[in-house]
């Protein structure tokens, strides 16, 4: 039943906040970089004419929302993406201190984490507006208020090959033989260690995470952390993306992906756009791109799992693997609780 | 007439003259309400009744999490205080009462970590002596709690430990000091017994005023809690206060935040207060000579010279040498692992360390430092100025303007946090409010302290041989000034260029500074950015401070002893 294989999906490498942004003007150096940047040049005369910047808010790598940001780019010559990266629960926080000091910065809010989306909705930061999803096949939980799923991460274990006895289901982590050798993410900073931890959460109990802390798990701050742990050596397994596990493998770690016989889980990568966005058409012209064939097959190229029209180099997962379905708006009310009970654990 | 009126004004202070007076006195204590009292009054407004603040705040402090952090705060902060005095006073002996070889050269060596700032010596002792770090894989040893409780007590006295050394080393210089030696010396005492019962007991207010400082500065400390605590689910009152406010979101947060920060300040007043006494105490044990210690060393080491040589060596190697080396490794390793053979180094890290945004990153730190540096030097010197006449208002500024450097750096960015950001945030002017409240005291107390050795005389003799005030002040004041504005700039500048607490609390989308660039990429798993970027600011650290010493030693410039006669809180 165990797939583990190695892809070859180039590019993504690690990193949170290596590509924050420069918004205009406050240094010199960023001004430099940001001139260069621009571009006077007319969109195409089939799409509304769309100019200016967008700034993203995005819970991806830095390589990732780099990677978005050169393709939507080259698509959309007259638009500067200024690409905000981080874990999600570090700028949903920013969001809500940019509304309480009365403007929010982003124009589009890119989270690994549905429940965020709906809060930030209720809280009157993201607009109810959403892109045409006519003609694609719509994933069960892909769509809320004000939000749509883009593409998927999913929650899988990377080992270090060669391991005696290789915990092939969530269950086994909490294994004695793994005591000190394992690492996850912070279910605070990010979204898909949120959703993963509230899946296991509901399928096994508190209990679950009561005994990974008794194993010494190591809990890092992102999913990216997670794998260079494995790939260096430090741990032996980690609980982390399939997009993070193919990155290593690409730059020649020396790891395997181990999808759980019990199931991945599966967390819609979900975008929206900002109630206060200064530049709603370029806001909206990401939002679409992303969902069409074009930002899907960028997705894919990321190695993310594409939502629609079967992007191609690859679906990812393999097709026999199972994957674990999530009820998000239960998840939504129980949050904070959820999340007080994690620290709890893990402090 | 202007005779005449110069010798009225050396008399009286003309009316315009003391119109001016009394502006620099309203611009100073505006800048002092700006920078420090009104940031401190609504921090203490918002912890009692702000909103989603008040009862709620207090509340959620009383919960277990947050008495946990408190509770392992005060436990980490006291074990590594009691370690950094037994290393501190160790070395002090060593160096001023002992015939150890290289001894001058071993108290440098063992002072320099003070300028590295405490986030990279995390990352580097992770580097070096963590599961598959650079003991693992040559030797295969690791230190597997280097990553918890255990790590953070360690490298926080190994921190404190130069503070309480300099204290301590200047305590044994003093003339009393030595004279009571040798008095005991000559009346035949064992040197044992000199050192138990003469030189430690009088050495003591030097040695409790050093741990008090370490104790506090180490519980205000984020850098090392940050890298070695949060990883392994270890929670401190800074990393709560960073996580509340980084990762938990919303209004609240802020407040809990504040709460938080104002009972972590109330604290800290009181352990300053505690500490000044100390301090007090030091003072009244005598003037330091420059040779206190008498030509005969109190403990001959003997035979085991050598050896004592050989284990301070190991000790500077161990604790300095090889963190610092594999964190250099870790910087040019390509892949995932460490690699030793330099053919296959490379500098890609160095290049992404050195472009883009954490290019920007850098500008913007340089700006920052610079900035800060710019105004609390000269803002320092005015004040300074101002203090030379006996003036209420002015001494009230001033220590109104010494308070933040002595509060946490969490306390006072929570502070202008809550008190600018509706209309400041995720500006680099909020950062650089923080960095000026915060170190606005060394401006003034540098060039207080360089203001301090010149005579009045001087200024009233140009005053009588007809020379205006601002004549007098031109050519006798500030070429006097001028040493401490370079000093204050230097020291200001070094802080604050790897300043990481209040940056991490106070950085917006286009305001991330280059240590908080260090905190991401090692919170992103970007293991060799993380060591480059972790260089690039360790190397702009020593050569500042190279420069900075080189000015000094060719001018002679006074120092005030800030660091001592103050909590040199790790920025």
């Amino acid at each position: 039943m165990k797939s583990s294989r190695r892809s070859a999906h180039p590019r993504i490498l690690n990193g949170r906040h290596a590509a924050v942004a420069a918004a205009a003007g406050l240094v010199a150096v960023t001004a430099l970089v940001q001139a260069a940047g621009a571009s006077p040049v007319a969109p195409e005369a089939k799409r509304a004419p769309v100019s200016g910047s967008v700034t993203v808010y995005a819970a991806l790598t830095a390589q990732g929302g780099q990677g978005f940001t050169s393709a939507f780019e080259s698509a959309y010559p007259g638009v500067t993406v200024n690409m905000v990266t981080g874990g999600t629960g570090a700028l949903a926080t920013q969001l809500a201190a940019q509304q309480q000091s009365g403007h929010v910065r982003a124009d589009v809010v890119l989270f690994a984490d549905p429940t965020d989306m709906d809060s930030l909705v209720s809280e009157g930061i993201l607009s109810t507006w959403k892109p045409s999803l006519a003609g694609r096949a719509i994933p069960a939980g892909y769509t809320g208020k004000g939000w749509v799923g883009a593409f998927t991460f999913e929650m899988m274990m990377l080992e270090h090959p060669g391991m005696a006895n290789p915990p092939l289901e969530w269950p086994a982590l909490t294994s004695s033989a793994l005591q000190g050798q394992l690492a996850i993410g912070s279910a605070s900073y990010s979204g898909t260690t949120f959703g993963w931890a509230t899946e296991l959460h509901t399928l096994f109990g508190w209990k679950y995470f009561q005994s990974l802390k008794a194993g010494g798990v190591r809990v890092e701050q992102s999913t990216t952390t997670v794998g260079t742990d494995v790939a260096s050596g430090k741990d032996l397994v980690g609980v982390t993306l399939d997009s993070v596990a193919r990155s290593i493998i690409a730059q020649g770690g020396n790891v395997q992906m181990v999808w759980p016989n019990d199931g991945a889980v599966p967390i819609p990568a979900t975008v929206g756009i900002t109630k206060d966005s200064g530049n709603t058409a370029a806001a909206k012209a990401f939002v679409t791109w992303l969902l069409s064939r074009s930002g899907q097959v960028e997705a894919a190229k990321l190695g993310y799992d594409a939502a629609y029209f079967g992007a191609t180099p690859a679906h990812p997962m393999p097709k026999h693997e199972k994957q674990l379905n999530i009820n998000w708006s239960r998840i939504t009310a129980d949050k904070t609780s959820i999340l007080d009970s994690f620290a709890g654990i893990f402090g | 007439m202007s005779d005449s009126l110069a010798g009225l004004s050396a008399e009286r202070p003309a009316l315009g003259e003391r119109q001016l007076h009394r502006l620099k006195l309203g611009l100073l204590a505006v800048a002092a309400l700006i920078l420090v009292g009104y940031p401190l009054a609504d921090l203490l407004r918002s912890a009692l009744s702000g909103p989603g603040g008040g009862i709620g705040a207090w509340r959620a402090i009383a919960a277990r999490p947050v008495v946990t952090a408190l509770t392992h705060t005060v436990v980490v902060s006291a074990l590594a205080t009691m370690l950094a005095g037994a290393l501190g006073v160790t070395m002090a002996l060593l160096v001023a009462r002992s015939d150890l070889p290289l001894r001058r050269w071993f108290g440098g060596a063992w002072v320099a970590p003070l300028i590295v700032p405490a986030y990279v010596t995390g990352v580097a002792w992770l580097d070096a002596y963590s599961r598959a770090g650079l003991s693992d894989d040559l030797a295969h040893v690791a230190v597997n709690w280097l990553s918890g409780p255990g790590g953070v007590v360690l490298l926080l006295a190994l921190q404190g430990a130069p503070l309480i050394y300099l204290l301590v080393f200047a305590a044994l210089r003093s003339a009393r000091i030595g004279a009571f030696e040798e008095a005991a010396r000559s009346a035949g005492r064992s040197p044992i017994g000199i050192l138990l019962d003469i030189t430690l007991p009088l050495a003591k207010s030097a040695i409790a005023g050093g741990m008090l400082l370490v104790f506090v500065s180490s519980a205000a400390d984020f850098g090392i809690p940050a890298v070695l605590a949060i990883p392994a689910g270890f929670t401190t009152v800074t990393t709560v206060i960073y996580s509340d406010l980084s990762f938990a979101g919303g209004a609240n947060a802020i407040s809990s935040a504040g709460a938080l920060s104002a009972l972590l300040g109330v604290v800290a007043i009181a352990l300053l207060i505690a500490t000044s006494r100390a301090n007090r105490g030091r003072a009244g044990a005598g003037p330091t000579s420059g040779h206190g210690a008498t030509s005969r060393p109190l403990l001959a080491l003997g035979r085991f010279r050598l050896v004592a040589a050989a284990g301070c060596a190991a000790f500077v190697v161990v604790t300095t040498a090889i963190p610092l080396g594999a964190l250099f490794i870790t910087s040019v390793s390509p892949g995932f692992r460490l690699v030793f053979a330099p053919v296959r180094w490379v500098g890609s890290s160095y290049a992404s360390a050195l472009s883009g945004q954490n290019l920007a990153a850098l500008g913007r730190s340089a700006l920052l430092a610079g900035s800060a540096a710019v105004i609390v030097a000269l803002g320092g010197a005015f004040v300074a100025l101002l203090l030379r006449r006996e003036s209420r208002l002015a001494s009230a500024a001033a220590l109104l303007l010494s308070l933040p450097f002595a509060l946490p750096g969490s306390v006072v960015a929570i502070a202008v946090l809550i008190a600018w950001q509706r209309w400041l945030y995720g500006s680099l002017l909020i950062i650089l409010l923080a960095y000026v409240a915060r170190f606005a005291v060394i401006g003034v107390r540098t060039s207080t302290a360089t203001l301090g050795a010149l005579s009045e005389d001087l200024v009233e003799a140009a005053r009588v041989s007809g020379a205006s005030q601002w004549r007098a002040t031109r050519d006798v004041v500030m070429p006097a000034l001028w040493p401490g504005i370079v000093t204050s700039f230097a020291i200001t500048f070094l802080f604050a260029v790897h300043e990481l607490t209040m940056s991490s609390l106070l950085y917006g989308p286009a305001t991330k500074t280059f240590a908080v660039a260090v905190l991401d990429a090692e919170q992103a798993g970007e293991v060799a950015l993380t060591a480059a970027l972790a260089i690039v600011v360790t190397a702009i650290t020593v050569i500042v401070a190279g420069a900075a010493l080189a000015v000094r030693s060719s001018r002679r410039l006074v120092v005030a002893d800030v660091g001592i006669e103050m909590p040199a809180w790790q920025p």
